[in-house]
């Protein structure tokens, strides 16, 4: 228990910041719309400084350890296990920051023109408090709560926009997905129980529930619950994804939302990606190489199906909505595959696609605002009116294809590779074919991405009156352009993020494979001198 | 790998190389506009073109200096070294530096690459001279000099890959350059495509010789021994790779035959064979530079780099090699076929070099793997220079491409048809030009190898070899048929042909890509589409002019002839230069000369090699002075007219035999079809309807407990009653059974 400390530490208070936030932008009144945008634009600055330096002194980009760090913990409701935990490890220090990176880009971008700014500000900033309250909180319940919270933003955010269409969007989004988590409470409250049965006492904390796994208490007379239990976090990870065949409520969700909150929708995904990674390793490493077959097909029909769809589709939303499932389906892919480089790969995959599609849709939607239509053929040619903008939207698209050189191919190619190594060794009865049929999904990526940049840039211009539209603007081109340079430091030096990445996937994948008693656990000896030493020797104990 | 130069020394200049043409493109992208602003129009383009030309000349100045130094007065054996500039992915057991390899293949690509490569910006510099977006063509052909560059020079797969799809993308940037004409933006989507197809077999194919190295020597436990050191884990590394898959082979030799294929699926694509060669002939959209440059000199040489890169796994597989060999020699007469009845110069050229390609196959698939690099230099020079004297023409007539508008440019364009005559007689195999060397040391090959397998009783080398001799035939008669229609003479009453051609027919053979794509345009818009709106003038590329009557063509400025004297000059004697005293072979002899298949193997028939050099001088004099034959006087009129001796063949080779016609109804139209077709059925109909049907069940339900809340005490009761009984019922049970239920 040496981690719990109860003096909070920069990471609680960043996470505080947005809510504050809230409260500066709604207490200018709304004759200011700029000086609004310009306080939201610093306040979620503010965040990723704070949470970006502190990361920094704690020295959590080199670290070698899998722990988590900064953890600390106060107690809400003692009696049921209700408590705030928080720290955060090298996977999810890059999500709490790419979260307030983009609340950054989405406040930026948004015109000041726009009705009801304050409003739309404030739910920006709102998901970005659950957004990353779900990326560091270690409790179930805790991630539970914040997770059910992203929805309430995203809903408002949605139906303020569109008066009919987009409250069904985002009444399906909210219900599909909120009855989809109701099933992750459930498997939650009876893995306390399980764990009061075993252990003695009623726990929701991650790290206590992980203990008792690895040591093989937990599941020791629990074995059927087990399946269940899994069943119930993986279903709704996987309507979150989303993964095929349960990714409907995003393309209405993608088509009706307000342009620039798409920009935080990218995020918004990784809830499901990232929740798998945190809780279903961890905690299902018997059930879970069980269920491997159809959880990769899953992932490679996410590929190939929904890159298929989007060769067909009208609606520039819908476009990019199927390539988010796509893409998604190769982070899913490379954290199924189970082997070192698939899961360092599907981990950068996730954050790449934020990246990725944060551009996208940025640029997106500085052209809706432009041209105030979303159907595909009512554009073209816009090229000779809009170079710089061609350009930062081709390199985006590129990225997005996953061309070498570009953060995307970095992700797509470890994922490739590790799903090559564990479908070659015949580990979990995956089929051999697997790599191949991921693999065709580049072709898809490059043909509908092509399709999309044709007919917005390429031919002539076929309504007169764009002629006149501008070029990126200053403050646009800046968004963007902190975006494109990510694409190309990352695509070239992957090692910024592999690195930090590397030991918390090595030691999920031996929780997954090592037998009980064997596995890593997190809540071992802090020493920081022994770090090293006691992981190194945990390692060669599990080998030998 | 020996180090002993002052390795510092050569990691600068090989930097400098690099880095050089991306520093060009960065400059011309940033400031390529910015110049013409400043210094006005004429100096500005002047001097973004300079500057264009000077990054990619110096890096090819740095080349020669490099080259000149380390291997041509070396008394020592041919350097071979490796330079490591940074970590790009690096994992605990998996690390893919940046890394680079200079050794006889890299240096004698790079040289051709840059040395062509400055000849064509230099004729760039005058074919463009009056584009609007003049620096933003130079931005791209920089950028695919440095892509190139990373693709030869690598010395690792995932680098080479970056390359490899680098210039895929400036590809498809410059033949979609001029973007206003839906076709070119079609023919661009195409190429990347099918260069996709291609890329994901390649990728495939690494990270299957990656993943095999990973498994033998990667770090893994040994019982009794615990954890045993990984290797340097570099598994997508030349020299791990070479140094390893020998071993691995031996152990699992049913492994190395699907690698190959992989791998050479990648060079399909790349560079154009069969069935994947559909998007060269489109690839001709761009400007003619770029198909020059990309399409003919450097680009489409990929694969057959890639071949000599990874000879080592084709020689360990006979089977995956004949398949090589096998496909080259089908493409060749594929395509010189369909050369055959062009009637747009590029698209004449473009045939050609899928036919030339394939015969580097055929080299490559026999062993003979430094005679295909040898014919990739000869054909570099004779078509690009081809290419640049077809792109001389079509500036002097106005930008108009069908050949039976030309005729009589002898008279108007001395130096363009004095050149373009020097290399289709090279291509054709004129004794002594460079054509003539590597076409004969091609068949050479073929002919005296045993290499790969056995196919009806003959080798696979021999039916390749008599291919590759009917393919000489053939690529004399379509040479010879181009060149006497464009510099031949005119029609027999004396007037040059563009002034009695029929202007009303439609002669635009182009068939745009995917049609069916605007199939979904609805009738108004489709009239706003297609009609010319406002802008249409302004908006128009200047590249569109067409001929009329009294166009009087005029030979090209210094710039773009200069270009041509000198690729004239190293087409006549450059397959000489490079054959005498076995210079090539020599230097070639450490990266890309056998390691395990014998000498024996390579050179078997030594009696039919004389009768082989008769035989293909005859096919180049027969295919010459056929072509001359039938084309002296302009196209043969039933040509046109389509009511010739095999009427049926004759439209079939026109069109491709319908091969691409068939692909793109496949691959363009039913995908999309399929795309719409799941998206209705199973997106919408399928799931969203089980989603619906859900929603609207728990509404029935809801409604159909209504009938309970009726506000009748008596029907309160009645339930009330019913639950209690039904409570006892069940209580009673579990009494009598003990609670063993």
């Amino acid at each position: 228990m040496q981690f719990e400390t109860h003096s909070l530490s920069p990471l609680t208070y960043g996470l505080l910041i947005p809510l504050l936030a809230i409260l500066a932008v709604q207490s200018i009144p709304n004759i200011y719309p700029r000086f609004q945008r310009s306080i939201g634009m610093i306040f979620s600055l503010l965040t990723l400084v704070i949470h970006g330096t502190y990361f920094k002194s704690i020295g959590l980009f080199e670290n070698t350890d899998f722990r988590f760090s900064s953890v600390e913990k106060i107690d809400f409701i003692p009696d049921i296990g209700f408590s705030y935990i928080a720290g955060v490890d090298g996977i999810s220090i890059w999500l709490v920051l790419s979260t307030s990176l983009l609340t950054f880009l989405a406040i930026l971008c948004c015109s000041s023109d726009q009705k009801q700014i304050s409003s739309y500000i404030s739910h920006a900033l709102f998901l970005q408090f659950a957004l990353m309250g779900a990326f560091i909180s270690l409790d179930l319940l805790l991630f539970f709560t914040f997770f059910e919270l992203t929805l309430i933003p995203v809903y408002f955010l949605v139906s303020q926009f569109n008066e009919k269409e987009g409250k069904d969007a985002a009444t399906k989004f909210f219900i599909y997905t909120f009855s989809a988590s109701i099933l992750m409470l459930i498997s939650m409250i009876s893995l306390g129980f399980v764990h009061r049965n075993e252990i003695g006492f009623l726990s929701f904390n991650l790290l206590d529930l992980q203990e008792a796994v690895a040591k093989g208490y937990l599941w020791q007379s629990h074995i059927n619950v087990q399946k269940w239990i899994f069943l119930g976090f993986t279903i709704p990870f996987l309507v979150k994804t989303p993964m095929v065949p349960f990714h409907t409520w995003i393309t209405d969700l993608y088509k009706q939302s307000p342009s620039v909150s798409m920009i935080l929708s990218a995020v918004v995904l990784k809830l499901g990606s990232y929740g798998f990674l945190r809780f279903c390793y961890p905690l299902f490493p018997d059930i879970v190489t069980y269920h491997l077959p159809w959880l990769v097909f899953l992932a490679v029909l996410s590929i190939l199906y929904a890159g298929l769809l989007a060769l067909s589709q009208k609606n520039i939303m819908a476009i990019l909505a199927y390539s988010s499932v796509s893409h998604m389906g190769f982070v899913m892919l490379g954290i199924f595959s189970l082997s070192r480089s698939g899961m360092i790969g599907g981990s950068l995959q996730q954050i790449n696609h934020i990246i990725t599609t944060g551009a996208m849709t940025m640029l997106l939607s500085m052209i809706f605002i432009r041209k105030k239509t979303r159907l595909i053929h009512q554009y073209g040619g816009l090229k000779r009116q809009m170079p710089i903008f061609a350009a930062l939207f081709l390199i985006a698209a590129m990225s997005s294809a996953g061309l070498p050189g570009t953060n995307g191919f970095i992700g797509e190619f470890l994922a490739l590779n590790g799903i090559f190594e564990t479908t070659y060794h015949n580990l979990y009865e995956l089929s051999s074919y697997t790599p191949y049929f991921a693999g065709l999904g580049l072709i898809l990526t490059a043909a509908y991405l092509l399709r999309l940049f044709q007919y917005i840039f390429y031919g002539k211009c076929n309504v007169s009156k764009d002629y006149y539209l501008k070029d990126i603007l200053p403050h646009e081109f800046l968004g963007v352009a902190i975006l494109i340079s990510m694409i190309f430091t990352i695509g070239l030096n992957p090692t910024l993020i592999t690195r930090s990445i590397e030991p918390p996937v090595k030691a999920l994948q031996l929780m997954i494979k090592n037998p009980y008693g064997e596995k890593p656990i997190w809540k071992s000896s802090p020493k920081t001198d022994e770090k090293k030493c006691i992981f190194e020797s945990t390692i060669g104990e599990m080998n030998s | 790998m020996d180090q002993c130069i002052d390795n510092q020394h050569i990691y600068i200049m090989l930097g400098l190389i690099i880095v050089m043409p991306f520093l060009g493109s960065i400059i011309q992208a940033f400031y390529g506009k910015s110049l013409q602003v400043v210094f006005g129009e004429t100096y500005g383009r002047w001097l973004s073109g300079s500057l264009a030309f000077g990054f990619v000349g110096t890096s090819f100045l740095l080349a020669c200096n490099m080259f000149a130094n380390y291997y041509m007065f070396s008394k020592t054996d041919p350097l071979s070294v490796r330079l490591t500039y940074f970590h790009w992915i690096n994992l605990e057991q998996l690390s893919i530096p940046f890394e680079f390899l200079l050794d006889p293949l890299s240096i004698v690509m790079t040289l051709l690459i840059t040395g062509v490569g400055s000849f064509i910006h230099l004729f760039s510099t005058g074919y463009m001279s009056k584009d609007k977006d003049y620096s933003r063509f130079f931005t791209y052909l920089n950028l695919f000099i440095g892509f190139m560059l990373i693709l030869v020079l690598s010395n690792n797969l995932l680098v080479m890959f970056v390359g490899w799809e680098g210039v895929g993308l400036c590809s498809y940037l410059l033949i979609g350059f001029w973007y206003q004409d839906l076709n070119n933006c079609r023919a661009a989507n195409k190429a990347f495509i099918v260069n996709r197809v291609g890329d994901f077999g390649l990728l495939m194919g690494i990270l299957w010789i990656g993943y095999l190295l990973f498994q033998q020597y990667g770090a893994k436990e040994i019982p009794g021994f615990g954890l045993v050191e990984a290797l340097d884990p570099r598994w997508f590394s030349y020299d791990i790779i070479f140094g390893l898959i020998g071993e691995v082979v031996h152990k699992y030799p049913e492994i190395i035959t699907p690698i190959a294929l992989l791998l050479f699926i990648g060079a399909v694509g790349k560079s154009a064979q069969f069935p994947l060669y559909i998007w060269l002939p489109d690839a001709m959209a761009g400007p003619t530079p770029v198909s020059a440059l990309i399409h003919a000199a450097t680009m489409v040489t990929a694969g057959i780099f890639l071949m000599n890169r990874m000879h080592i796994i084709y020689e360990l597989s006979p089977v995956a090699s004949s398949v090589v060999a096998l496909t080259g020699a089908f493409t060749a007469i594929w395509a010189a076929l369909i050369a055959l009845k062009q009637t747009d110069i590029k698209k004449v050229l473009a045939f050609s070099t899928v036919s030339q390609l394939g015969y580097m196959f055929i080299a490559c698939g026999v062993g003979a793997y430094w005679v295909g690099i040898f014919h990739v230099l000869t054909h570099a020079f004779f078509k690009a220079l081809l290419f640049l004297g077809a792109g001389s023409v079509i500036y002097a007539m106005s930008h108009e491409q069908d050949m039976r508008k030309y005729g009589n440019l002898w008279k108007y364009l001395p130096v363009t048809s004095s050149t373009m005559i020097i290399a289709s007689l090279a291509i054709s195999g004129f004794p002594l030009l460079s054509g003539f060397w590597s076409k004969e040391a091609i068949l050479h090959s073929a002919f005296s190898s045993t290499f790969p397998s056995h196919i009806l009783g003959l080798e696979t080398s021999q039916w390749v070899g008599w291919t590759g001799l009917i393919v000489a035939v053939l690529t004399a008669i379509y040479m010879t048929r181009m060149t006497v229609l464009t510099f031949g003479i005119p029609f027999t009453n004396g007037e040059e042909r563009w002034k009695t051609a029929n202007y009303d027919s439609d002669h635009h053979d182009v068939e745009p890509y995917d049609r069916e794509e605007s199939v979904h345009i609805s009738k108004s818009e489709e009239k706003y589409y297609y009609s010319s709106n406002i802008f249409s003038a302004a908006s128009v590329d200047d590249h569109q002019h067409h001929l009329n009557k009294n166009h009087i063509p005029q030979e090209s400025p210094l710039s773009m002839t200069l270009p041509l004297i000198v690729l004239a000059f190293l087409s006549l004697f450059g397959g000489y230069i490079l054959h005498q005293n076995h210079t090539l072979e020599s230097l070639l002899s450490q990266s890309s000369g056998p390691v395990y298949i014998s000498k024996e193997l390579l050179h078997n028939h030594h009696a039919t090699l004389d009768v082989l050099l008769y035989l293909s001088l005859a096919a180049s004099f027969i295919g010459i002075s056929g072509g001359v034959y039938k084309y002296y006087k302009g196209m043969p009129k039933k040509e046109t007219k389509q009511d010739h001796l095999w009427p049926s063949l004759d439209l079939w080779m026109k069109h491709q035999f319908y091969f691409d016609d068939a692909m793109q109804t496949v691959f363009g139209k039913m995908l999309s079809r399929i795309s719409f077709g799941f998206y209705k059925i199973f997106d919408q109909f399928f799931i969203n309807g089980i989603l619906r049907l859900i929603v609207s069940m728990t509404g029935y339900v809801g409604d159909g407990m209504q009938i309970f809340q009726n506000g009748y005490l008596s029907s309160y009761i009645f339930l009330m009653v019913l639950g209690f009984s039904i409570m006892v019922f069940f209580m009673s049970i579990m009494l009598i059974f003990g609670g063993n239920l």
